[in-house]
């Protein structure tokens, strides 16, 4: 299979959830569109395999944090199936977003300790 | 709310599974393609950019794969694509589908059979309330160690009037025999139960039309003319007819008003027996005529059963216990205990009551059948280990044909976890198929058995009908050998598909097959024993066949006889009446009467009195029958000495008796009985004996010799107590159509008379051996099924051996051995584990075969002639086996074999 680039960066199932519905807050978008968002605003840092972002659509879908339908953009002559954000998908972004900067934090605590005094 | 909208949502996903399948394809190949289109846009070729867009996107089929996971439907999606491959695979291989199908229809459709038998026979409960609770009480004594049910009315009223903190209730039941139905149409033969008031309360059985009886239907003798119907019977003969209710109808001449019907589905606390009327005690002396004091007052009548219903928490030995007082008290209220010898007093202190479990019923009839049922269950049992011995070579056989397909399974990433799951599901479909088959081959056996089994169908309560037990046991057995057989392939085949494969590759080591060859070895053995039992239940029936019943029984006819209402002066005229007009049929050799059947099962005796001769008291004394002129020729009973009685021997002429050798021995030793006196127990010794007989069977055809004694039918002191005779007519033809004609002569004597059990004595003898005739048929069956299995099984071994090793075999013959030499080398191979299967199984049979030693007769459990005769069967069977495949090992061309390298 050969190495990975160097960038790649393993990321966590809940995790990957989390950017999927965080992207979706933006407006709906498409998978296609998803993966390429979270590459560029990450500067290519976060490389996803694309494929791997469908399993975890299927399972927010499955969870009724996301919807999905097949539309056709304005501007091109194609369908393609869009996911938006649920009401309940919101809420769970937010606890999901606090439960990361907890994570966030403690690590943050032990790698660079504040010094008493 | 939300859940259950997930669970829709999946069940829409297993059925519109293609549709949602096809949905992600299309988005998945769609950002493919969007991918693609980007990297061209870069520059890249149309080949680099799909690489470029495959490594971004990961692979599309895993990705399939995962997103199909989260819809968590998986299991069932497999399944069913495993279930259509397994029955594409099995169309495309007839032959191997229809002897796996067959063999697993043989076995499983009679093990169902079988536990039909099981079911019906020894495990059903009563279907009255709380079954559990039902309990029927019996007795013992040094006389009789053999606890029996039979007590008495004023016993019974006892135990009734007195509370008991142990018991609920008490009820009583006794059947008679048969009385006569006289309707519009003719008289006709009904079986008749006595029961108590409070019987159908107790056990809380409901009426299916009408009421049924209660305690003031039982209070004073002969006051209540009342009878139900029994529910078969209802149908049977009155066709559920409810215009039936409040009619009358006469019983043995008297006049009965039909109350009601039982419930449907209960036939008593006898199982296997279903009386067609019940009617009171209070009512017995008005259908039936006891010898001596009247029944329903008399202590030492003891003719009724006693059922009781436990209190919840009681305990039966204690239960028994507490009876026992009232058992005391029934001893000191005997009016005849003055008369009592000092043995018989000792007998009575020694009686003991029991309380026994009867949720099934009393165990009559159970217990004859239940251990001739166990052996025809391990008979099945191991008719379907055989069968499934055989499916599961047959699978690895076939297996072995599809390793290749296997290997590309597991390269492609399915798990052997996977492989195993396929394997068994084309198992677990075969076992559907065997079990639906199965179905057919119970309901097809159980007719066969339940024709060997019961004689009196109208009366019998066993039947074949389809019932939820039974299916769930067909398919449970069906599927439990499925992953029997189906097993072991399967993880052998799953592994064999990991082994690294050589292609065109042949090994040279060993290829023993060892597994295989013990399994074959055991077939053989459970074939051996099989047989050998069959052997033995063939004897007995046959020694049974051969016993010599002491009179002729070709073209004998039996018919009883009851006159009930007929004064007891009449009695002797009407015999010889309807004995005068039978003479007459057409086909009628001869005629004669007596008051035993023959063969029946009955007995009866009263003790003797001997001139010279004291006898011990608890010795029960000889049987006896009172007959008419002409009986001994009718029979066909040789007189060794003396006379036959004559028209001379009337009631007014001297007492004569007749006795058989027996009789002869025991009593006067070797001096000659011609010329002594005997007479009833408690009575004189007025009874000259003035002929002897030869022996004969006369209650049943196992029985040792029996003392007997004749006296005429005329010279009986109290002819009234025995209205029911039976009538012999030897006919020179077919008795069957005499049967006819012989109903229309006694409905000429009188027309309210039925003829009771009309029955040629043969067919009584085949009655009596009924049970030996049903395990000797079915044991040399499926002793024959066995055998044919395991030489199958054998065949298969030897043929897939030798097909296996036909390269070694080749390179043999290349250098230079003879067919010949290769042929004696696979046979002695062959012969070897034959011969320990023979072995194991000549071990088996002797073990195993004491255990039925109950069920034989007149031939030992390890009778040689027979083992050997098993023995050989099993080889000859072995050799043909071995036949083919041994020539076909013994012509392999080297030639074309070692060219297909």
């Amino acid at each position: 299979m050969g190495t990975e680039p160097p960038d790649r960066v393993e990321l966590l199932q809940g995790t990957l959830d989390m950017l999927i519905l965080k992207t979706l807050l933006l407006g709906p978008a498409h998978g296609h569109e998803i993966a390429k968002h979270l590459q560029r605003t990450t500067e290519n840092v976060l490389q996803v395999e694309h494929g791997s972002l469908y399993p975890a659509l299927h399972r927010l879908e499955r969870k009724e944090w996301v919807k999905s339908k097949w539309e056709t953009p304005k501007d091109r002559n194609r369908e393609f199936k869009y996911y938006r954000l649920t009401a309940a998908g919101k809420k769970q972004l937010l606890l999901e977003e606090s439960r990361w900067k907890q994570l966030a934090d403690a690590i943050a605590r032990v790698m660079w300790p504040v010094k008493e005094g | 709310m939300r859940l259950l909208r997930i669970a829709l949502h999946r069940l829409r996903s297993i059925f519109r599974s293609s549709r949602v399948d096809a949905d992600l394809q299309r988005e998945l190949e769609l950002h493919f393609d969007q991918l693609v289109r980007e990297y061209r846009e870069e520059g890249m070729s149309d080949r680099d950019a799909r690489s470029a867009a495959s490594r971004s996107f990961g692979s599309l089929s895993v990705t399939e794969e995962l997103c199909r996971d989260t819809r968590r439907v998986r299991l069932l999606d497999d399944l069913g694509k495993d279930l259509a491959y397994a029955w594409r695979l099995l169309g495309k291989s007839p032959g191997f589908t229809a002897t796996a199908v067959f063999s697993l229809a043989l076995g499983v459709g009679a093990n169902t059979a079988i536990f039909g038998l099981v079911k019906q026979v020894i495990l059903d409960l009563l279907p009255v309330t709380h079954p559990e609770q039902i309990v029927a009480l019996a007795k013992s004594s040094i006389l009789q160690t053999e606890p029996g049910n039979s007590f008495s009315h004023p016993f019974l009223r006892d135990l009734q009037a007195a509370p008991n903190q142990n018991f609920s209730g008490f009820l009583g039941s006794g059947s008679l025999g048969e009385i006569a139905l006289q309707l519009e149409s003719g008289a006709e033969p009904a079986s008749a139960e006595f029961v108590s008031g409070n019987y159908f309360e107790l056990l809380g059985v409901h009426p299916a039309l009408g009421r049924l009886f209660t305690p003031n239907d039982d209070i004073t003798a002969g006051a209540h003319p009342v009878v139900i119907l029994s529910h078969p019977f209802w149908k049977r003969r009155f066709g559920a007819d409810p215009s039936i209710l409040n009619r009358t109808i006469r019983l043995n001449n008297q006049p009965f008003t039909v109350v009601g019907v039982s419930a449907a589905g209960f036939d008593g606390l006898d199982p296997g027996r279903s009386p067609d009327l019940r009617v009171p005690l209070n009512m017995v002396s008005t259908l039936v005529q006891f010898p001596g004091p009247p029944p329903l007052t008399n202590r030492g009548s003891r003719w009724i059963q006693i059922f009781a219903r436990l209190k919840p928490g009681a305990a039966p030995p204690s239960a028994a216990q507490s009876l026992m007082p009232m058992l005391h008290r029934d001893h000191d209220e005997d009016p005849g205990r003055a008369r009592r010898t000092a043995q018989w007093s000792k007998v009575l202190a020694s009686e003991r009551l029991h309380v026994t479990p009867a949720a099934q019923g009393n165990a009559g009839q159970r217990l004859a059948y239940e251990r001739a049922i166990w052996v025809l269950s391990a008979i099945v049992a191991a008719v379907l280990l055989l069968a499934c011995v055989n499916i599961a070579h047959l699978l690895l056989a076939r297996s072995a044909a599809r390793t290749h397909e296997f290997r590309i399974r597991l390269a492609i990433g399915a798990g052997r976890f996977r492989l195993v799951r396929q394997l068994l599901t084309e198992s677990l479909l075969l076992g559907l198929l065997g079990g639906c088959a199965g179905l057919f081959v119970a309901y097809g056996l159980g007719r066969v058995l339940l024709t060997l089994a019961i004689s009196d169908r109208n009366h019998s309560t066993l039947g074949m009908a389809p019932d939820a037990a039974l299916l769930a046991f067909n398919f449970a057995v069906a599927f439990a050998a499925a992953i029997g057989f189906g097993l072991a392939p399967a993880l052998q085949s799953s592994k064999a598909g990991l082994a690294p494969g050589l292609k065109g590759a042949h090994s040279f080591h060993a290829n023993r097959f060892t597994g295989r060859k013990i399994l074959t070895s055991l077939q053989v053995a459970i074939s051996l024993v099989l047989l050998a039992g069959a052997g033995l239940f063939i004897g007995s029936l046959r020694n049974l066949g051969h016993i010599d019943v002491g009179f002729s029984t070709p073209h004998l006819l039996q018919v009883t006889l009851n006159p009930s209402g007929y004064t007891a002066d009449r009695l002797p005229g009407f015999y010889r009446e309807v004995v005068d007009q039978a003479r007459t049929i057409p086909g009628v050799q001869s005629v004669a009467f007596g008051r035993q059947r023959l063969i029946a099962g009955r007995s009866w005796g009263s003790g003797i009195v001997v001139d010279g001769f004291t006898g011990s008291d608890d010795d029960r004394g000889p049987n006896r029958d009172a007959i008419g002129a002409g009986y001994f020729s009718t029979l066909g009973i040789p007189l060794i000495a003396g006379r036959e009685f004559n028209a001379g021997d009337t009631a007014t002429s001297p007492r004569v008796a007749i006795v058989n050798e027996a009789f002869a021995r025991f009593y006067f030793g070797t001096a000659t009985p011609l010329g002594r006196r005997i007479g009833p127990g408690g009575g004189k010794a007025e009874y000259v004996v003035v002929g002897v007989t030869r022996n004969a069977k006369y209650r049943e055809m196992r029985e040792t010799p029996v003392r007997f004694w004749y006296v005429p039918f005329d010279q009986l002191p109290e002819k009234g107590a025995f209205r029911a005779l039976t009538v012999f007519v030897r006919t020179s033809s077919d008795p069957g159509t005499v049967a006819g004609s012989l109903r229309s002569v006694v409905a000429r004597i009188d027309r309210s008379l039925p003829l009771f059990d009309i029955k040629t004595v043969d067919a009584q003898i085949e009655d009596n051996v009924r049970l030996e005739r049903l395990l000797a048929t079915l044991s040399i069956f499926f002793g024959i099924v066995a055998a044919l299995l395991a030489g199958a099984g054998l065949f298969g071994v030897l043929w897939y051996s030798v097909s296996r090793r036909r390269h070694e075999i080749g390179i043999r013959l290349a250098v230079g051995a003879r067919p010949a030499q290769i042929a004696r080398a696979l046979l002695a191979e062959a012969g070897a584990f034959i011969a320990l299967g023979m072995v194991l199984g000549v071990t088996g049979a002797l073990l195993l075969s004491s255990l039925i030693r109950h069920l034989l007769f007149g031939i030992e459990p390890g009778d040689p002639f027979v083992l050997a005769s098993a023995a050989a069967a099993m080889g000859f069977i072995a050799l043909l086996a071995m036949a083919l495949p041994v020539s076909q090992a013994a012509s392999v061309d080297p030639a074309s074999v070692l060219r297909c390298d």
